[in-house]
């Protein structure tokens, strides 16, 4: 039965071909080439900034930033002995002593930012995995309320 | 069908040829109809009662879900009372565990949203792998750094003051 309906189809689209051959493809064609350029879902680009799904991916790329970080220093302090390398508190925090202060105070402020923002949106997150705010004026209300924080947060952890 | 098709043809705008030249939408809705179980299954459509449905799992599905909870939840007290009361042996201990896990948890949830194993058969298995052993080898450079250095809060605080250090030396040199 579907098998008839394609052929059906073909057919349909070739004599159409047949009939206006420079500006009508098949229909087949078509779907196939919709396939082949299917953008990555979901396809961000097409959708106006707005601040739930910002703040969403900006809490993912946040975590993965600051824990993967977190993940791979610390892995890499359990093999340090056996390539010889020193990754004792001294050692970094004398290494970190010589690097130019705007550089330093610059790569504090990424990974404050990224801890405090991750922190707060993820309290934000366990606040409406118990069923609160989850209307539009929470998900607004919370998210100002989380980006206030991190920023005084950011702030303090980079400066003090 | 056909009708559809007929139609479509003569009414086809510029913005619609264009549309298909970019390939990106193809608005013949005949193409994507619902498919009724006898035209997938011809006459042995599968009765839903012989089905095999997956085993109960305590790690999956919505106990996942509420495990994840469960470590993120731990997870405030622990930073709070590190950022907020300071170094602690037992709570660097903790953290060496648990954080961790947090972080193994929220990487599983990226490989299996951009390397889906059933299109990433190969990488996504080894990726998958490599995230346990990195789990693993981050729990055991926790528990060198709690128990052969300063532990984790003291050893973050210090490398996080490492420029305040240099503005001390600066001052009294």
């Amino acid at each position: 039965m579907f098998a008839a309906r394609k052929a059906e189809a073909k057919t349909e689209a070739e004599t159409e071909l047949k009939a206006e051959p420079e500006t009508v493809e098949p229909q087949s064609v078509v779907a196939a080439r919709a396939l082949k350029h299917r953008p990555v879902s979901p396809h961000l680009s097409i959708y106006q900034p707005q601040m739930s799904w910002v703040m969403s991916g900006l809490h993912r790329n946040m975590g993965v930033l600051v824990g993967g970080g977190a993940y791979l220093w610390a892995a890499a302090y359990g093999l340090a002995p056996l390539v010889g390398a020193d990754l004792s508190s001294v050692a970094v925090a004398g290494a970190l002593a010589t690097v130019p202060a705007p550089l330093l105070l610059a790569a504090k402020a990424l990974v404050a930012g990224s801890l405090s923002f991750h922190s707060f949106n993820g309290i934000r997150h366990l606040w409406w995995d118990t069923g609160r705010s989850v209307t539009n004026q929470g998900v607004f209300n919370t998210g100002y309320a989380v980006i206030a924080a991190s920023v005084l947060a950011t702030g303090y952890l980079t400066f003090f | 069908m056909a009708l559809v098709f007929g139609r479509r043809a003569a009414g086809a705008s510029g913005l619609q040829r264009a549309r298909q030249a970019a390939g990106l939408r193809t608005s013949a809705t005949g193409l994507f109809r619902a498919t009724g179980a006898r035209q997938l299954f011809g006459d042995e459509v599968p009765n839903p009662q012989t089905v095999p449905q997956p085993a109960a799992n305590r790690m999956k599905g919505s106990y996942h879900w509420m495990n994840e909870r469960a470590v993120s939840v731990i997870t405030v007290p622990l930073l709070a009372t590190a950022f907020v009361f300071g170094p602690h042996a037992i709570n660097d201990m903790l953290m060496g565990v648990v954080l961790p896990i947090h972080a193994y948890m929220g990487f599983q949830q990226v490989l299996a949203d951009y390397f889906d194993l059933r299109r990433w058969p190969a990488v996504g298995r080894a990726l998958k792998y490599a995230l346990v052993a990195v789990t693993g080898l981050a729990m055991f450079g926790a528990w060198r750094i709690n128990t052969t250095d300063v532990g984790l809060t003291s050893y973050f605080s210090r490398i996080w003051n490492a420029n305040k250090r240099k503005d001390d030396s600066a001052t009294t040199n």
